[in-house]
């Protein structure tokens, strides 16, 4: 699934310039979960990101699927995007002037889905998520387990091959965190591959294989 | 406390600065428009006799023969007012006044207290002795109604009072001028307020008439009597009496109401005249609150912390009127600047148009500081409902802003953008119209050279041969062309086919140039077709060629010879083209007698300066004619353009304003748009990041935001362009017949306006968005 090698990324200013990822190289197999783990400002954040072709790298190989994608640019990289990649971040990122299910079809929206389709796979992820019930309730009317919940179901109502994760469980308590960890547990072990950032050994658990970032490096991959 | 709202407030504004410099820019420019209309608005207020308790009885009579159809009336004479006032005149009538609508010319001695006097070319009206008391004219001394002229009484403008008696009292003072070729003095009853500028025709000096001054309804052109009705009549009764004492004439009358009688502005124009002048206020004010629904949203937090932290309604009310009230006032300081520049710039620049229009700064700076007033009202009450509100709703502040004003915001922009595409439409209107009466006013290609050029009236100067030879002798003329222009009565005889023709057109007189040479026409690049050329030194006349026409049209040859108005006979030796700068068929159809060598004093030097001499000559120009006649209240020197070319000047501002209008409206609009979607897109940041990442490209982004537009310029469409098409039709309405569809078509007002407001909406929203299409949603998403 994922292939990826010497990877670089390096922020400059006009002062400073800041190696966020210094010659990274692993790879992720189909249907694998990985947790990346590491302190603070390690560059788990930026992996993420490249890795989710949100941003690209200074320098390096990455093949997605086995396409090199390292060096396209903004559209192409959305346009590979769709319907292969979904996110899940730590504060859920939904969007404040849409209910439930219109935050949770967004993908199809930019996929080109027909209104009944549309629909139709929303309400059976939110099934699925169990937040049927909650469907026409805006973001600020929900709970933070909640809003993870829809994060999640909006990330895989495309069906997509790969969820990155990024501290999802980071603004949660113990019970709704577990919860969420459960479903991506559950996605998991029906082929989706996940990467996810975590700072939490317990959330790390739920991988099959634990990378450690240092100062932009691997240091440590420990299957478990 | 107060220190800490206005830090808050100033911090603030600085903070969003895009937003602050256009409310207060946009506010500034309404304010100055709005303080601007206001001055038109006092020239054109209602008449005074609208306000008299008897202005509902007044009427206007017009002559109709009903074979002519409408359209055609016929000027009174002595013969109709010998029938309408047989027998003590009509029974339902209690006062009856031929309007004169010929004003007699000539100069005006003004003789001061200390035995001097002044002199002033003016015009003045003919009236009855109680015509200016019954119009319900006001003293500018006293306050209070005119009086009833006694015998041998005149009555003055204030302005024309204030140019030539300065700060002395003018009352009593004596007035001496010609009078039906008889020198008379006259004593100066009192001054009479400006009348509103429809309503004036120019006329300054008011004189009474006797009926033993032997009234002659013949020489003077009276269009319409006016009547005042006796309590209980009807206009009905009057119409059935007026229509059976005129039937000998095979004539019937028209009654119109006075305030109906199209001799003033009506009420609907006037109305929209305020509501132009109104409207750019209004999108700038409709603009502000906009921006400020939207900060206050974007401070919903701020607001709700305070809250917690113990702010009560007052205190929120309080921090949010420092914050306007800082606005308004940078907005009514800036807007008294602009209108200080702007009155500098007009006093030097068009000195000619508002003297000759009267135009006063009537109170400018005290509207403006009214319409400062009058909008920190408006604030103060939007922020009080929406403090109250928001306190008793029991919820918090952001979910309330969240909840409220988006449609409301809508609504508004769209407001906006119909007030900016009318205005648009408007002023393409309006162009046809100008470009349209151009072609009738036959206005010169090069009218650049003719604004550079100088008119001398020598009339009234003593000593008018020393002035010719000052003039021919200037070192800084290039060319110096003389002439003198008057009438010459034409022959009356009916068998006659063209005086058949000159009589259908009511034309009594036909105008008479006196010219020593054809530079005139040289001047105008008026053409000459000769018949023959003239031997050197002979006398001869140019028919016009309007005038040659009647002949072609009556199928009469052109005459050999042609009478003068100095009661020569002269050969006719061709023709000339149309005057520029003159529209009226009057103009253009006349003679021109050319005596080369003659002795003759002429009214009228036209003065070509040499090359950037204008200036220098003018001044030289009013120097020599200030010594040679001291007396004089103006040197009646000008522009020649400028005086030649009043109504062109009409034109001009017309074509100006509009334009300046449908400018500033449009800039507001479009900076409004500008700072909505700056705001928008502050505000959404967060979600274009998440729409990214889930999938959006940079057309979604651009559809996201521009779809509200594209809906709004639909809409502003669907409503403007019934509005548009109307204006249009009032616009062909306003050249009186001369113009049409064809000259002012709605459609291209129509689809002009939205062509510029597609292109202004386009502009300004891709650049806008276009940072938030390249947005890294990264930087954003890491953020949270």
């Amino acid at each position: 699934m994922i292939e990826v090698n010497n990877l670089q990324k390096i922020f400059r200013t006009e002062e400073v310039e800041t190696w966020a990822l210094n010659d990274v190289s692993f790879t992720v197999a189909d249907g694998e979960f990985v947790a990346i783990m590491g302190p603070s400002g390690c560059g788990k954040s930026t992996l993420l990101n490249i890795l989710g072709l949100l941003d690209n790298p200074t320098k390096g190989s990455y093949k997605l699927q086995g396409v090199e994608v390292a060096t396209l640019d903004e559209n192409h990289r959305t346009d590979l995007r769709k319907g292969v990649i979904g996110f899940v971040f730590q504060s859920f990122n939904l969007i404040d002037e849409l209910n439930v299910r219109e935050n949770i079809e967004l993908p199809l929206l930019y996929m080109g889905v027909p209104a009944k389709e549309r629909r139709r796979r929303a309400e059976e992820v939110m099934e699925r998520m169990n937040i049927s019930h909650r469907e026409k309730h805006f973001p600020n009317q929900l709970s933070g387990g909640q809003q993870q919940r829809v994060a999640i179901a909006r990330a895989v109502i495309a069906g997509p091959k790969l969820i990155l994760a990024d501290e999802p469980t980071g603004n949660l308590d113990s019970v709704n965190g577990q919860e969420v960890m459960n479903l991506l547990k559950e996605l998991n072990q029906q082929g989706t591959t996940v990467v996810m950032v975590t700072h939490s050994r317990h959330d790390a658990s739920y991988a099959s294989r634990i990378i450690n970032l240092f100062d932009g490096s691997i240091v440590k991959e420990l299957p478990l | 406390m107060f220190l800490h709202y206005i830090t808050i407030a100033l911090r603030n504004l600085a903070k969003y600065k895009a937003q602050t410099v256009i409310s207060v820019v946009s506010l500034a420019m309404g304010m100055t428009v709005l303080a601007v209309i206001q001055c038109l608005m006092f020239l054109i207020r209602k008449p005074a006799v609208y306000s008299e308790p008897y202005a509902d009885r007044c009427y206007t009579i017009w002559l109709k023969n009903e074979k002519d159809g409408i359209g055609k009336t016929y000027n009174f004479t002595s013969t109709h007012a010998d029938l309408l006032s047989d027998g003590g005149g009509m029974s339902c009538v209690e006062r009856l006044f031929p309007k004169n609508g010929s004003f007699e010319s000539g100069y005006v001695n003004f003789l001061l207290d200390d035995g001097s006097y002044r002199r002033k070319p003016l015009d003045y009206e003919l009236v009855k002795n109680d015509y200016p008391n019954y119009r319900g004219l006001r003293s500018a001394i006293t306050g209070r109604k005119v009086p009833v002229l006694h015998k041998n009484e005149v009555l003055l403008s204030q302005s024309m009072a204030r140019k030539v008696f300065a700060d002395r009292n003018p009352i009593g003072a004596t007035l001496s001028f010609q009078f039906r070729n008889e020198e008379r003095d006259y004593v100066l009853a009192d001054v009479f307020e400006d009348v509103p500028l429809t309503e004036s025709e120019d006329h300054h000096l008011l004189l009474s008439f006797y009926d033993d001054d032997n009234f002659d309804w013949n020489a003077a052109w009276i269009p319409y009597v006016e009547v005042m009705l006796k309590e209980g009549c009807t206009p009905e009764q009057l119409k059935a009496e007026a229509d059976a004492r005129l039937e000998p004439c095979g004539l019937t009358v028209e009654v119109k109401s006075l305030k109906g009688s199209g001799n003033s502005i009506s009420d609907v124009t006037r109305g929209i005249i305020w509501l132009a002048g109104s409207l750019i206020l209004l999108s700038a004010l409709i603009s502000f609150l906009r921006m400020q629904v939207q900060l206050i949203r974007m401070r919903g937090r701020e607001f709700a912390l305070r809250r917690v932290n113990g702010a009560s309604a007052s205190k929120l009310f309080l921090m949010l009127f420092v914050e306007y009230a800082i606005t308004v006032l940078l907005c009514t300081l800036l807007s008294l600047v602009m209108t200080k520049l702007l009155i500098g710039f007009a006093d030097s620049r068009l000195a000619g148009f508002l003297s000759e229009y009267n135009w006063k700064w009537n109170g400018i700076y005290r509207t403006i500081l009214t319409i400062g007033a009058a909008m920190l009202a408006i604030c103060t009450v939007i922020i009080a409902i929406w403090v109250k509100t928001t306190v008793r709703s029991g919820y918090t502040l952001m979910d309330n802003i969240r909840d409220s004003g988006g449609l409301m915001r809508k609504i508004m922009l769209a407001i906006q953008t119909v007030i900016s595409m009318v205005f648009i439409s408007g002023t393409l209107s309006l162009l046809q119209f100008v470009a349209g009466e151009s072609k009738l006013y036959n206005i010169p290609d090069n009218e650049r050279f003719y604004k550079q050029c100088i008119l001398v009236q020598s009339y009234m100067i003593n000593d008018r041969a020393a002035l010719h030879r000052e003039l021919q002798n200037s070192r800084l003329a290039q060319q110096v062309i003389p002439y003198s222009e008057d009438f010459k009565k034409r022959h009356n005889d009916l068998d006659d086919p063209v005086g058949k023709l000159l009589d259908d057109m009511r034309m009594q007189y036909i105008r008479n140039y006196h010219l020593p040479d054809t530079s005139l026409f040289g001047f105008y690049g008026m053409h000459i077709g000769w018949k023959r050329m003239p031997e050197p030194g002979e006398s001869y006349v140019l028919l016009s060629e309007g005038y040659s026409d009647l002949y072609t049209q009556s199928g009469e040859p052109i005459p050999d010879m042609s009478s003068t108005s100095d009661g020569r006979m002269l050969p006719v030796l061709g023709t000339y083209t149309a005057k520029p700068y003159s529209r009226l068929v009057s103009e253009r159809i006349g003679i021109a007698v050319i005596t080369p060598g003659e002795d003759r004093i002429y009214d009228y030097y036209i003065m070509v300066p040499k090359k950037g001499q204008y200036q220098a000559l003018l001044s030289n120009v009013q120097e020599v004619v200030s010594n040679l006649s001291p007396e004089l209240v103006d040197p009646n020197v000008f522009n020649f353009r400028d005086k030649i070319g009043v109504e062109v000047i009409m034109l001009d501002a017309m074509r100006g304003g509009s334009l300046i209008l449908s400018g500033i409206c449009l800039i507001i609009c479009a900076m409004s748009l500008y700072s909505t979607l700056l705001m928008s897109i502050r505000a959404r940041r967060k979600e274009v990041a998440i729409r990214k990442v889930n999938g959006a490209r940079k057309s979604d982004v651009a559809m996201m935001f521009g779809r509200l537009y594209i809906t709004l310029a639909v809409v502003s469409i669907l409503i403007s362009a019934p509005i548009a098409i109307l204006f249009n039709n009032a616009v062909i309405q306003m050249s009186e017949g001369d113009l049409t569809a064809s000259d002012i078509s709605p459609w291209l007002s129509v689809a002009g306006g939205i062509i510029f407001m597609l292109i202004v909406i386009t502009l300004t929203v891709w650049s806008s968005i276009k940072g938030i299409m390249k947005l890294n949603p990264v930087e954003y998403i890491e953020t949270e």
